[in-house]
C-alpha cells in the first residue's frame, strides 16, 4: 500500500491534569518522513502516542487520508508502530512475533509463511525465523520489530526512537536501511528522537517541538541554517550565544558590544536575522562554523564580513578531525573547533562568518540559551 | 586463624540443618510410622507390631476415605476454577494501576484472614444457611474460595503488573481488540504467576478445616474432617493415613502445573 497523507489540526493533550501538547498544527504528505525532534519532555513522544491511538486527545483532530481517526481505537488506525523497547513478544518465536497481525486478519495459512519469508529477507533476517527473540541482538530484535510493523503492509509506520537502544556503529547502517526501506515502499514514516544528526539524516522534514508545541517545521537545511527563536538555534547546535547592540544600515547590519572586537559590519542578506527593529539583541552561532585567529597575524581585511569575539584558550578536547577549544570570552565560555591546537591561555580571536550568525531579540535577561549544555551533542 | 573460624561456622551450620531437619521431618517420620503400626504404646519408642491393618480399614469401602478424598479433590478443583475466574479479571484492573483506590481493594481481599477464622466462618454458615449453602458442594467451594482469594488476586495483581504494557498496545497496534490482545499477549505472559497462585490455593482448599466444619458439615465430608474425627478418637493410625493419602492430590497437583509450565519459567515468577 501507497503511503497516505496525516493532517494534524489543533491537537492538544492532557495527562492527569498537565498540558502536554497545545495546538499542534502539522500536515504530512503521502510518503513523506517527518521526524519530531525535541529534548525530553517535550511531548514528541505524546504526539506519536496520540496518532497511534494510545493517548486520548483532549482536543483537536487527526485525520488520516482524509478520514477523521481521532476517536477510533489503536486497532482501527492503520498505523504500524515500532516501539523503543521493541516491545516484541517474548513467548512467540520470530516467525511467530512477525505473522501476529496476519493471523489475527485469518490470513491463509500459506499465504502467511510467504510473508513471513518475504520480510525476513526484507530485513535481512534469513533463516531466524523459529529463534526465541529473547536470545537476539538488540539490532537482530530491532529487525524482527520493524519486520512486525510491516508485515501487513501498513500505509503509516510509527517510530518512537527505534534506534536509541543499538550501539553507535550499528546505528549509523540502520539509519540509511530504515530510511531506504521506506522510500521503496513508498510509506508515511513519523519518527521521534532527541538526536538531531538522526533526524537530519532520516527525515524529508524535520519538526522541533518545545514544551508541547511546534517550535519550527521545515527540512533539515531550513532548520539547520535558518532557526526561527533561540531555542531551535541552540538545539541545532549553536550554543554560543552573546548580548550585542543591532543597528540597521541600509543593507547592512552593525553590531556591537563588550565581547565583540570593534564594530562588526555585516550584509542583512547573509545573516539570518530575526529583529526587525534597531537595539538590543542576541547573536547564537555553531562552534563548527567559527574559526580562531591570532590577533595580528592576519590582515584584517580578512575579516571584512566577519563577527570577530577576543579571548584567551582555556581548555581543548580533540574529536579526531578537529581540535574543540573552549575560549573564554568576557567570562563566558564559548566552543570553537579548528583544525590546530592552541595552547591553553593564549589569546586568540575567534571569527564567525556572516552566514553562520543567527540574531534573535534579547528577551529578559542576560543569555537566551533555552537549556544550555543539555543540548550539547557531538559529532 | 582462618581454619579456626571457619569450623566452629561449620559446626553450626550442620547443628542448624539437622535442627531444621528435625523440625520439619520429626513429625512427618513420627506420621509415617504410625501409618503402619498395630501395636505401640509407652514406653515403646518404636511399634510392638507393625503391619497394614488400618490400611484396609481405612480403604474399606465404608471407611470413607476414597469418598472423602474424592470430595476434597472436586472441591480444591472448584476453589481454584472460582478463585481463577476473580483472580484474572481482578488483577488485571489492579496491577493495570488504572483503577483508583487499588490499596484499599488490595486490603479487602486480605480481611477475611485478618479477624479470627472461627468467627468469620461462624456468620458466614449463618448467612449461607438462609440461602440454603449450607451443607452443599457450592458452599463449601465458595467459603475456600473466599480464603484463597487473598493469595490468587496479590499473586495475579504482581503477575499482569510486570507484564510490559507496550506488549499490549503493541497488539493493539497490529490490530488485535482489546479481548484478543489480552488473550494471546497478556494473559499468556502473566500466566506462571496466576498458575503458581493456583498451586498455592489447591493446597489451602485441600487443608482448610475451619470452613468446612462450619459449613459443609454433616453433607460434606473431606478429608480434614476425618483427619479430625479419627485424632479425636485417638485413632492416630487413621489420621496418619488420611494424612499421607492427603499428600497424593498436592504432589499429583504440583506435578500437572510443573509438567505444564517448564522449571525455568516457574523460576521467572515475579522477577
Amino acid at each position: 500500500m501507497k503511503g497516505v497523507s496525516i493532517e494534524i489540526a489543533d491537537l492538544s493533550v492532557s495527562y492527569g491534569g498537565t498540558q502536554v501538547l497545545t495546538g499542534i498544527d502539522l500536515s504530512i504528505a503521502p510518503g513523506e518522513f517527518i521526524a519530531l525532534l525535541g529534548p525530553s519532555g517535550c511531548g514528541k513522544t505524546t504526539l506519536l502516542r496520540t496518532l497511534a491511538g494510545f493517548v486520548p486527545a483532549a482536543a483537536g483532530e487527526v485525520r488520516v487520508d482524509g478520514q477523521d481517526v481521532t476517536g477510533l481505537p489503536p486497532e482501527k488506525r492503520g498505523m504500524a508502530m515500532m516501539f523503543q523497547s521493541y516491545a516484541l513478544w517474548p513467548h512467540m518465536t520470530v516467525a511467530e512475533n512477525i505473522s501476529f497481525p496476519l493471523r489475527i486478519r485469518r490470513q491463509p495459512k500459506a499465504m502467511v509463511t510467504a510473508q513471513v519469508q518475504r520480510m525476513l529477507t526484507l530485513v535481512g533476517l534469513d533463516g531466524f525465523a523459529d529463534r526465541n527473540v529473547t536470545r537476539l541482538s538488540g539490532g537482530q530484535r530491532q529487525r524482527v520489530a520493524l519486520a512486525r510493523a510491516l508485515a501487513v503492509d501498513p500505509p503509516v509506520l510509527l517510530l518512537d526512537e527505534p534506534l536509541s537502544n543499538l550501539d553507535a556503529r550499528i546505528r549509523l547502517s540502520m539509519r540509511h536501511e530504515v530510511k531506504s526501506l521506506q522510500k521503496q515502499l513508498g510509506l508515511t514514516a513519523i519518527l521521534v528522537t532527541h538526536d538531531r544528526e538522526e533526524a537530519m539524516a532520516m527525515a524529508d522534514r524535520v519538526v522541533i517541538l518545545d514544551h508541547g508545541t511546534v517550535a519550527q517545521a521545515g527540512t533539515p537545511e531550513e532548520i539547520y541554517h535558518r532557526p526561527v527563536s533561540p531555542y531551535v538555534a541552540a538545539f541545532m547546535g549553536a550554543e554560543n550565544t552573546c548580548a550585542v547592540s543591532l543597528r540597521h544600515e541600509g543593507d547592512r547590519i552593525a553590531l556591537s558590544g563588550q565581547q565583540i572586537r570593534g564594530t562588526a559590519d555585516l550584509p542583512v542578506r547573509a545573516v539570518n536575522s530575526r529583529v526587525r527593529q534597531d537595539g538590543p539583541a542576541a547573536v547564537f552561532f555553531r562552534g563548527d562554523a567559527a574559526r580562531i585567529a591570532v590577533p595580528g597575524e592576519t590582515g584584517s581585511g580578512d575579516r571584512d564580513g566577519h563577527l570577530t569575539l577576543s579571548g584567551r584558550v582555556s581548555l581543548h578536547s580533540y574529536l579526531g578531525n578537529v581540535y574543540r577549544h573552549t575560549v573564554d570570552i568576557g567570562g563566558s565560555p564559548f566552543l570553537v573547533d579548528h583544525p590546530v591546537r592552541m595552547d591553553v591561555g593564549v589569546a586568540v580571536d575567534v571569527c564567525v562568518p556572516a552566514a553562520a550568525l543567527h540574531i534573535f531579540e534579547r528577551t529578559g535577561s542576560a543569555a537566551a540559551t533555552p537549556a544550555g549544555e543539555q543540548f550539547a551533542q557531538t559529532h | 586463624m582462618g581454619a579456626g573460624v571457619r569450623l566452629p561456622s561449620v559446626a553450626l551450620k550442620a547443628a542448624l540443618i539437622v535442627l531444621f531437619a528435625f523440625v520439619i521431618f520429626g513429625p512427618i517420620a513420627n506420621m509415617l510410622i504410625w501409618a503402619f503400626a498395630e501395636v505401640w504404646y509407652f514406653p515403646h519408642k518404636l511399634p510392638l507390631k507393625w503391619g497394614f491393618a488400618f490400611w484396609e480399614r481405612v480403604f474399606r469401602p465404608q471407611g470413607n476415605a476414597m469418598a472423602s478424598l474424592g470430595t476434597s479433590v472436586v472441591i480444591a478443583f472448584g476453589t481454584v476454577l472460582c478463585s481463577l475466574a476473580i483472580a484474572i479479571p481482578a488483577g488485571y484492573a489492579l496491577g493495570r494501576g488504572k483503577l483508583p483506590w487499588r490499596t484499599a481493594f488490595l486490603l479487602l481481599f486480605l480481611l477475611p484472614q485478618a479477624f479470627p477464622s472461627v468467627a468469620v466462618h461462624m456468620n458466614i454458615a449463618r448467612i449461607f444457611y438462609s440461602l440454603g449453602l449450607n451443607g452443599t458442594l457450592t458452599g463449601v467451594v465458595l467459603v475456600h474460595t473466599l480464603q484463597g482469594l487473598v493469595f490468587s488476586v496479590w499473586i495475579a495483581t504482581a503477575a499482569f503488573a510486570a507484564v510490559d504494557r507496550d506488549l499490549e498496545l503493541a497488539a493493539r497496534n497490529m490490530g488485535a481488540t482489546p479481548f484478543l490482545a489480552f488473550r494471546t499477549v497478556t494473559l499468556p505472559l502473566a500466566l506462571p504467576g496466576i498458575l503458581a497462585s493456583a498451586i498455592f490455593v489447591f493446597l489451602t482448599s485441600l487443608d482448610e478445616f475451619t470452613g468446612t466444619f462450619f459449613v459443609g458439615v454433616p453433607e460434606i465430608k473431606t478429608m480434614p474432617l476425618l483427619l479430625f474425627s479419627a485424632s479425636m478418637e485417638g485413632n492416630y493410625q487413621v489420621a496418619s493415613i488420611t494424612a499421607l493419602i492427603l499428600l497424593v492430590p498436592s504432589i499429583l497437583f504440583m506435578l500437572l502445573i510443573e509438567r505444564f509450565l517448564k522449571a525455568d519459567v516457574l523460576a521467572k515468577v515475579g522477577s
